[in-house]
C-alpha cells in the first residue's frame, strides 16, 4: 500500500520517517517499520470527508 | 439427576437450582464440586482458581452457582493483570460494581480466566499463557480477547462469564465456542473497577451456555428497579426481523452459502408470523472506521504511560492497537464522537423502522483453525483474521446490544452463530429471542455441545 501515492515508496518512506519524529514529540520510540505500520493503519481511516 | 458437568452436576442454573431446593446438597457443597473440577484445565483457560470465601445462602438468586470472569475485573480477593506482565497498576480497592452486584446475589467468582493481553486481540492467543484449546474441536480457533470466558463456559467449567467487549471480545469467543454471547447497551453495566481499553466502546458482557441461564445473570447485573428498562425478558411471538448477510466493505469476506442458508432457514422459521426485510448497511464500512479511530485514540490514551516507556512494555498486539493513536490527528477521533449519536439515531430510525432486531452473521465463513488466525503460525491467513471481527467493531460504534448465539452446527461440528442487534436498552428481547431459538433448534438445553465426562 503506497501512503502516498504521488511518490510511491519513497514517499512512504517519507511518512514513516515523519511519524518516527512525530511519535518522539510525544515521548513514544518507535522503529522505523513501526511507524511504517501506524502509517498504513491511519491511511485506513483517513475521514470520507477527506475524499478518500 | 443428569450429570452434565465436569463437577457432577447439571449443565443449567436452573438444574442445579432445583437440586440445592430439593436439599440433595448444599449451596457450598456444589461450589466445592465446581472448584474442584476446575483443577483439571486440559483447555488452559484459567489464570488462576480462586478460594471459596463462604457459603451462601440459599435463598440468594445465584446461590452455588460457579461463575468465573475474564481477569480484567477487580474482584474483591485479586486484582487483575489482564493478560499482561504485571497486575493492574490503576486498580481501585474495592471490587468492580459489576461483581459487587453478582455477589449481592449470592455469586462469588470462582477462577480468574485467560484473555488476550489488555483486551487487544480477536483470539485467545497469548504467549504469556500455555495455549487455549477449544473444548469442542482442539484445531478450532478460540476467539478473544474474553477467550478464557468461552472456554469455561463451553467445557462446562462454570455456569457463565463476564467479559468486555470493546470491538467484540465476548461476542467472538462465544461465537467460536458455541455459546451465548451478549454485549449489552453501552454504559447497561457500569465499568468501574474494570481496566480500561477504550472507554467510549468497552461494555461489560456475559457469555452463559444458555438463554435461561444468560437471563439470570443478566437478572442479577441490573439494579432492582421495577421500571428499569432491563426488565426481565418478556415471551413474544412472530418477530420483526431485518437481516443482512453481505458485507458492504468490499474488502470484508463474502457470507459463504452454507452461512447464508442456515441463516436464511433461521430467518424465516422466526419471522413465520411476523415479518422479514433485507436491509443494505451502506455506511456498515463507515462506522466499522469510526469505531476503529476511537479504538486506536482511546487505547494511546490508555497506555500512554507504557508507550512512553513509564510503565512496562506492552505485547506486539497491543502495541498495534494503541500506537496508531498516538499520532492520530485529534480532529479525526472528535468527529468520530460527534457523529456518533447521529449515526445510532439513524440505525435505529431506518434499519430498526419496522423491525425488532436487526439479525447479521457473526463469523461469514464459520470457525477457523486456530492456526490460520494466529500471526506467528505459519498457516496464518490474515484475511481470516478480519473474518472474526467484521460484523463486530460497528455494533461498539452504535452502542447497540447485541447477543451472539448458535443456530446450527455444521458438518464439521464447529457452530454457525447468528448476531442479533436490538435497540438501545433491548437486552430483554435480545434474551427472549435467544431463549425462542434455543428452544426450537436444541429444546431448551443450551446452545452449546459439551465435551462427555
Amino acid at each position: 500500500m503506497n501512503i502516498n501515492k504521488d511518490r510511491g515508496e519513497a514517499g512512504d518512506v517519507l511518512c514513516a520517517e515523519a511519524l518516527q519524529a512525530l511519535l518522539a514529540l510525544s515521548g513514544i520510540v518507535v522503529t522505523l517499520a513501526e511507524a511504517g505500520s501506524v502509517a498504513r493503519a491511519l491511511a485506513r481511516l483517513v475521514p470520507r470527508e477527506h475524499g478518500r | 439427576m443428569a450429570v452434565e458437568t465436569p463437577a457432577g452436576l447439571p449443565g443449567s442454573i436452573a438444574g442445579l437450582r432445583a437440586l440445592l431446593e430439593s436439599r440433595a446438597l448444599t449451596a457450598g457443597e456444589a461450589l466445592a464440586l465446581q472448584g474442584n473440577a476446575l483443577a483439571d484445565d486440559r483447555w488452559h483457560c484459567m489464570v488462576q482458581r480462586l478460594p471459596v470465601a463462604s457459603a451462601p445462602r440459599l435463598s440468594e438468586a445465584l446461590a452455588g452457582i460457579g461463575l468465573a470472569h475474564k481477569d480484567i475485573f477487580r474482584l474483591s480477593n485479586r486484582v487483575p493483570e489482564c493478560g499482561a506482565a504485571a497486575p493492574w497498576p490503576r486498580a481501585p480497592s474495592s471490587p468492580a460494581s459489576a461483581i459487587a452486584r453478582l455477589a449481592q446475589a449470592g455469586s462469588q467468582p470462582l477462577a480468574a480466566l485467560a484473555m488476550a493481553e489488555h483486551a487487544c486481540g480477536a483470539t485467545g492467543e497469548n504467549p504469556r499463557y500455555p495455549d487455549i484449546v477449544n473444548p469442542l474441536d482442539s484445531r478450532a480457533a478460540v476467539g478473544g480477547s474474553s477467550s478464557g470466558s468461552g472456554v469455561a463456559v463451553a467445557a462446562g467449567l462454570c455456569y457463565g462469564s463476564l467479559g468486555t467487549d470493546t470491538a467484540g471480545s465476548v461476542r467472538i469467543p462465544a461465537a467460536t465456542c458455541g455459546v451465548f454471547g451478549l454485549k449489552p447497551t453501552h454504559g447497561a453495566v457500569p465499568a468501574d473497577g474494570v481496566a480500561p481499553l477504550a472507554p467510549s466502546l468497552d461494555c461489560v458482557g456475559l457469555l452463559a451456555r444458555g438463554a435461561d441461564d444468560a437471563a439470570r445473570i443478566w437478572t442479577a447485573l441490573q439494579p432492582a428497579d421495577p421500571h428499569s428498562r432491563h426488565a426481565a425478558p418478556a415471551a413474544h411471538d412472530g418477530w420483526k426481523l431485518a437481516t443482512c448477510w453481505t458485507h458492504t466493505d468490499a474488502k470484508a469476506s463474502a457470507t459463504d452459502r452454507a452461512t447464508q442458508d442456515l441463516l436464511d432457514d433461521f430467518a424465516g422459521e422466526c419471522s413465520r408470523r411476523g415479518a422479514r426485510r433485507d436491509v443494505v448497511l451502506g455506511d456498515l464500512p463507515h462506522w466499522m472506521r469510526l469505531a476503529q479511530t476511537m479504538l486506536y485514540a482511546e487505547a494511546a490514551a490508555t497506555h500512554a504511560p507504557a508507550l512512553r516507556g513509564e510503565a512496562p512494555a506492552l505485547g506486539a498486539l497491543a502495541r498495534v492497537i494503541a500506537l496508531p493513536g498516538a499520532a492520530l490527528p485529534s480532529s479525526w477521533y472528535v468527529q468520530a464522537q460527534q457523529a456518533r449519536a447521529l449515526h445510532t439515531q439513524r440505525f435505529v430510525s431506518e434499519v430498526l423502522a419496522d423491525a425488532d432486531l436487526l439479525l447479521t452473521p457473526a463469523l461469514p465463513a464459520g470457525v477457523p483453525d486456530m492456526d490460520e488466525v494466529c500471526a506467528t503460525s505459519p498457516s496464518f491467513r490474515p484475511r481470516r483474521l478480519l473474518e472474526l471481527f467484521s460484523w463486530m467493531s460497528f455494533v461498539n460504534y452504535l452502542g447497540l446490544p447485541a447477543a451472539v448465539f448458535p443456530i446450527a452446527y455444521g458438518e464439521n461440528g464447529r457452530p454457525v452463530c447468528v448476531q442479533a442487534i436490538a435497540r438501545p436498552g433491548g437486552e430483554a428481547e435480545l434474551l427472549a429471542f435467544a431463549r425462542q431459538a434455543e428452544s426450537r433448534r436444541f429444546d431448551g438445553r443450551g446452545f452449546t455441545r459439551l465435551p462427555s465426562y
